[in-house]
Formats: structure tokens, sequence, C-alpha cells
């Protein structure tokens, strides 16, 4: 089967006053209908650029430089800008991290809801504000009638949320994208708002990309995950294998740095040392050699290619080129305070 | 909203006691008196300190404005000391002159500098841009006497098309058309600064909400992009514009003084200056009240039109 949406070798870049930078480089992956696939990386890893390329809506300075996204039949980065509005909040709808700043404050929540069913439903205002309220009442809003006239201000983060996920929905997506929908929620709501979009997604067979740093929601929710680093895809595989198994150095040391609660008191918490290399200065060679445990002067030649070692499993290091078989667990010593 | 109206209205009152002193105090520190002013020189002492005796101006300041004051409190603006005339209907007479042209003239550069600003935010750094702002800079620069001249001098002396001043042609008074003929040049003038000036308010204040978080949730909406503008974007940019068109509905009666002057307008703003240099103490009194109470009414209204703009507004 067809996936759903297919992003190959995408490569994007940013106009500064000088130069370019170039955010997102080779990024590949697809999504299959119905399926949740989990994007997860350290801030400025090119997640957000990712998706927001997806909608086309990197802004005047971003630039596709190169590659494709196909969804469906289409090359989203060749379509006119038209066609590219007809399938926003209609085919590929998105929510984003801020609820706090992502609703218009001086609009009510129903003028928003309404704006996009009529636009891409093609109905009548009447119907559309019916419709709304049945989008506000499925996604848990208590009293939708009359939240309807309310403003953003009035509801609380989780609440807001909940109307952006309507509002995403509202024209059933063929795939949603998240971006840190639940980063900004405390979290008891984080968990009430992944399970709203899991049982959503059950629904109406939308597939999510589910864009976040917090590896808990990805093992909570998705089927399979794409780890990003510096702009690049580091590791896919299936959401079981990448916790089991994880064989990028990166990868590991993002496992090893989640806090558990049967730590020692005095342990200290794992983490990968050094930090995110800038978009002006990428290292030569693999881009996580600076901070990996297990750099080998090779990797600071050349770069690896991400590298299938099993079915739905890809790599891009050297390491496992070298020995596919021999798994790369061991993870960096723990060390204690005293 | 109306408890919290008539409080403002009651707190007002203090206010404007507070301005009427000082004001009063300053009107008579100015240097010369009205009898001075309008009086034959060769007009002897005796007969000047009986003209100030007659208009109280011999009695201790603070009795003159206890009288000012208990005039005011009986509806009784007084009487002009220059043309005799009651205060009030002078003002009734240049009231209206006034308010239609900068209401007008308000509502042009309005209109003129909504596009423009929006435009030059939009593109902001393009040429369009430098173009617009570079235009509004100079109708903000731009002296309101200089360009009023010469416009004139343009439509009035060598086209001969527009008149050059006044608010009607002698003997056609009724006659719409020629009032418009007469607005457009004055209009033109305060247009043309009001509208530099908004032009810039507009493109700062829309440039710090285009890149708001929700405008994105606009356009991945799959709206239009000048609806993202227009709705969206405009809507919450103009409410820190409503705060500085608040501050010139005052000047909606306090007038232009030197476009009026320029074009002969018979306004408040040449009735300003008139009473100024034959300091005609009533009506200098009765304009000051007028505008501080403009002032106090003016922010009154920005207030009430925030909470209507802004949801997040409310009184109680």
């Amino acid at each position: 089967m067809r996936p759903l949406l297919e992003v190959n070798q995408l490569k994007i870049a940013f106009a500064t006053d000088k130069d370019e930078v170039v955010s997102v480089e080779e990024v590949s992956f697809t999504v299959n209908s119905g399926e949740t696939i989990g994007i997860v990386g350290e801030s400025g890893c090119g997640k957000s650029v990712t998706s927001l390329s997806i909608m086309g809506l990197l802004g005047k300075n971003g630039q596709i430089k190169n590659g494709h996204i196909l969804f469906g039949d289409e090359d989203l980065t060749k379509v006119t800008e038209q066609r590219l509005r007809e399938i926003r909040g209609n085919e590929i709808s998105m929510i984003f991290q801020e609820p706090m700043t992502s609703l218009n404050p001086v609009y009510s929540i129903g003028n928003q809801m309404v704006e996009g069913i009529k636009l891409h439903l093609k109905m009548s205002t009447r119907d559309a504000k019916e419709y709304a309220i049945k989008m506000l009442d499925k996604v848990g809003i208590p009293r939708a009638r009359e939240m309807m006239k309310e403003y953003p201000h009035a509801l609380s983060g989780g609440m807001r949320q909940r109307v952006m996920i309507a509002m995403a929905l509202a024209c059933k997506p063929k795939l949603l994208i998240a971006d840190e929908p639940t980063t900004a929620l405390d979290v008891t709501i984080q968990a009430q708002i992944l399970q709203l979009m899991q049982t959503l997604q059950k629904e109406s067979e939308t597939a999510i990309m589910l864009i976040t740093h917090d590896l808990g929601v990805i093992a909570e929710t998705a089927d399979r995950v794409i780890v990003m680093y510096a702009g690049q895809v580091v590791e896919e595989a299936d959401v079981f294998t990448l916790f089991k198994e994880p064989k990028h150095p990166y990868t590991q040391g993002l496992l090893a740095s989640i806090p558990h609660l049967e730590y020692e008191n005095e342990q200290r918490l794992v983490s990968i040392p050094g930090s995110v290399p800038s978009v002006k200065h990428m290292p030569k060679g693999c881009r996580f050699h600076t901070r990996c445990p297990f750099a080998e002067p090779h990797c600071q030649q050349e770069q690896p290619e991400l590298a299938s070692i099993q079915e739905g499993h890809k790599v891009r290091c050297w390491l496992v080129e070298k020995d596919p078989l021999k798994p790369v667990v061991e993870k960096p010593k723990e060390e204690s305070v005293r | 909203m109306v408890p919290y109206i008539i409080r403002r209205l009651f707190i007002a009152i203090p206010v404007l006691f507070g301005v009427t002193i000082v004001n009063f105090i300053i009107i008579n520190m100015a240097p010369g008196n009205p009898v001075d002013m309008y009086i034959d020189p060769n007009t002897s002492q005796e007969q000047l300190n009986l003209r100030k005796e007659q208009l109280g101006l011999n009695d201790p300041l603070w009795l003159q404005f206890i009288h000012w004051l208990s005039n005011l409190m009986h509806g009784n603006l007084g009487f002009s000391f220059s043309t005799y005339e009651p205060v009030t209907k002078i003002i009734l007479e240049r009231i209206g002159p006034t308010f239609e042209l900068m209401l007008l003239a308000l509502l042009v550069g309005l209109l003129i500098a909504l596009p423009i600003g929006i435009i030059s935010a939009v593109k902001q750094y393009s040429k369009l841009d430098y173009f617009t702002t570079g235009i509004s800079f100079f109708g903000i620069s731009i002296p309101h006497f200089f360009l009023g001249l010469g416009l004139i001098y343009f439509f009035a002396v060598k086209l001969q098309i527009l008149p050059a001043g006044g608010r009607s042609t002698l003997g056609s008074e009724g006659d719409f058309l020629d009032k418009v003929k007469h607005l457009i040049l004055p209009v033109l003038v305060l247009a043309v600064g009001i509208a530099g000036q908004y032009v810039r308010y507009i493109r700062a204040s829309l440039l710090e909400v285009l890149g708001q978080d929700y405008l994105r949730t606009a356009r991945a909406k799959g709206l239009k992009e000048f609806v993202v503008t227009n709705k969206h974007a405009l809507k919450n940019a103009l409410i820190p514009i409503i705060t500085i068109i608040g501050l010139e509905i005052p000047l909606l009666l306090g007038g232009a003084v030197i476009t009026e002057q320029v074009f002969q307008w018979p306004g408040m703003g040449q009735l300003t200056i008139q009473s100024i240099m034959s300091r005609d103490y009533p009506t200098l009194m009765a304009l000051n009240l007028l505008t501080a109470f403009m002032v106090l009414f003016a922010n009154l209204l920005t207030d009430i039109v925030y909470s209507f703009v802004d949801p997040r507004i409310k009184y109680k």
C-alpha cells in the first residue's frame, strides 16, 4: 500500500541577512494512514521546521531547497498556493505547542471554529455552528453551546488545546500534525489530551505525526519513532524496537537520560555531554561525533548514510554499518556524585 | 459598564476644577490685560481704570475666579471682553465649522493611512515599504502653513478651481457643492499630516502582531493571506491605534490653529488665537474648560471602545 505521506531527502534553508542557513537536511520518512508516528529530538533539531514545511508554512524566509513531500499523488513542494490552502486545515491539520497564544484573543471560539468549517466543508453559517458545537462536545468541552461565545482568555490551557484539536479535526483530515501538543500543559492534562487524540484517531482513521521531545509521550502513543539530530534523521524504528534496542549512540543517550523513579538518591542523572552544534557550524562527518562516546577517526571524516539494518529499522551510524549484528547497547557509565 | 461610566464622570469633576484653577492663574499671568489690548492708545488713564473696574479686573484674583465659577454654576460662561457677545454664542458659532473640518480630516487621513500602513507592514523591507515610509515621513514633516500656502497657490491662484479660503462663497451659503469645494484644501492639508503619522503607527502595530502564533493557526486553517491579515491580524493591531485616535478627539473641537488661520476657516483655532491676542479672559477660560472636558471625555470613550474591541477588557 502506498504511504499517506512520503518525505524524501528534504532539505530546508532559511535566508538570513547575509547568507543562508540550512536547518534540515536529508530528512526522509513515511507516514501510513491511521498510524501514529513520533518525531523526537532536542530543541532546534528541525522537528518543527519539517512539520511546517509539510503545511507549506515556512514563512517568507524559509525555503525547501531539495527533496519531495508526497501527499497522496501530489508533491506538496510543487503544488500551487491555492491548492495548498485547500489542503491546509482540510486534509492536513496542525495543532501547536502553545495553546495560550495559538487562538486569536479578539475573536470568539465559535467564530474561529466556524471559519475553517465554512471554508472547507462549504456549510452555511448555521450548519457550521451546529457542527462546531458537535465537535467541541466531542473533544470534551463542557457546555459547548455557551463556549462558542466565549473568548480564548476565559479558557484554561487544556481547554484551549481541546478547542485547537476540535478545530484541527473538524474537517476530518487524513493527517494531523501535532507539534508538541502537550508540552505547555501540566501532566494530568497532558495525559487527557493524548488520550483524546488517540480516541479521535481511532474513530476517524487519521494519521498523526506527533512531534515532541518527551520520550514518555512517544512511548505512550507512537507506533513508529523517528529520532532527529541536528537537522537529520538518525534513527527510525517501531516504538518497541527503539526503546528495547536503540542502535544510534544519540538515541541511547536520550533513553539513558530519562529520570527513573527507582534511581538512588545520590545518583546523577545521565546526560549527553556537549551541546547541539549550531546550524552555521555543522561538524564534518557524522554530526554527532563531537558528543559521541564511541566516535572513531572515521566518524570525523565521512557522513554515514541512513541505512536499514532490519525490516523497518534504520540507523545513521558507522558503528552499525561496520558490524550490523553486534548490538551497541552499552549505556554510558552512570557515575555517582560520591 | 454604566456604573463604571458614572463613576468616571464623577472623578472628572475635581480634575476639571483643578484644570480651571491652573488655567485661570496662567491666563492672568500673561502680560497686559484686556483693556490695554483693545482700547485706543489715546484713551486717558481714568477711562481705562473705569473700564477695568466695570469688568471686575481690579478685584483680587481669587475673587475674580469665584465670580467666574459661580457664573459657570449658573450655566453662564460670561461675555467676551472684546465683542461683548455671550461666550456661549461665540463658541457655538465656531464649533460646527471646526468639527466638520477636523472630523473629515481625521476620516480622510485614516482612510489613506490604513491600506498604506497594512501594505508596508506586510511587505516589510520591500521597495514599496521604503517608498511608503518615505512618503509618510514627508507627510509628518511638512509644515501645515507651507503645504497650505502651496496648495492655495497651485489650486486657487494658478488653476483657479478651488477657493483660497473661507467656508463658503458670499451669497451661496446653502450650496452644498460650494461647501465641499471650500473644504477640500484644508481637509487635504490636515489629512496629509494625520495620514503620515498613522501609516507609521499602523505599520508598527501590525508588525508586532504579524509574528503571533494565532496567525500561524489561521494560516494552518487554510485561510487566504488577505483574511489572515485583515481579519486576524488587523483587529489585534488596531487596539493600540485606538488609544492614539482617542488622543486626537479633543482636537476635533479644539481645531487646527495654523490651518484655520491659513484658510481663514471660522473655527475654534482661529477663535483661540484671537482671544489670546485680545486677552479675552472669559472666552479663553471657556475654551480651556471645553478642551479639558474633551480630553477627559475622549479618554473615557477610548476605554469604552477598548472593551468592544478587546474581549479581555471588562469594566465593572
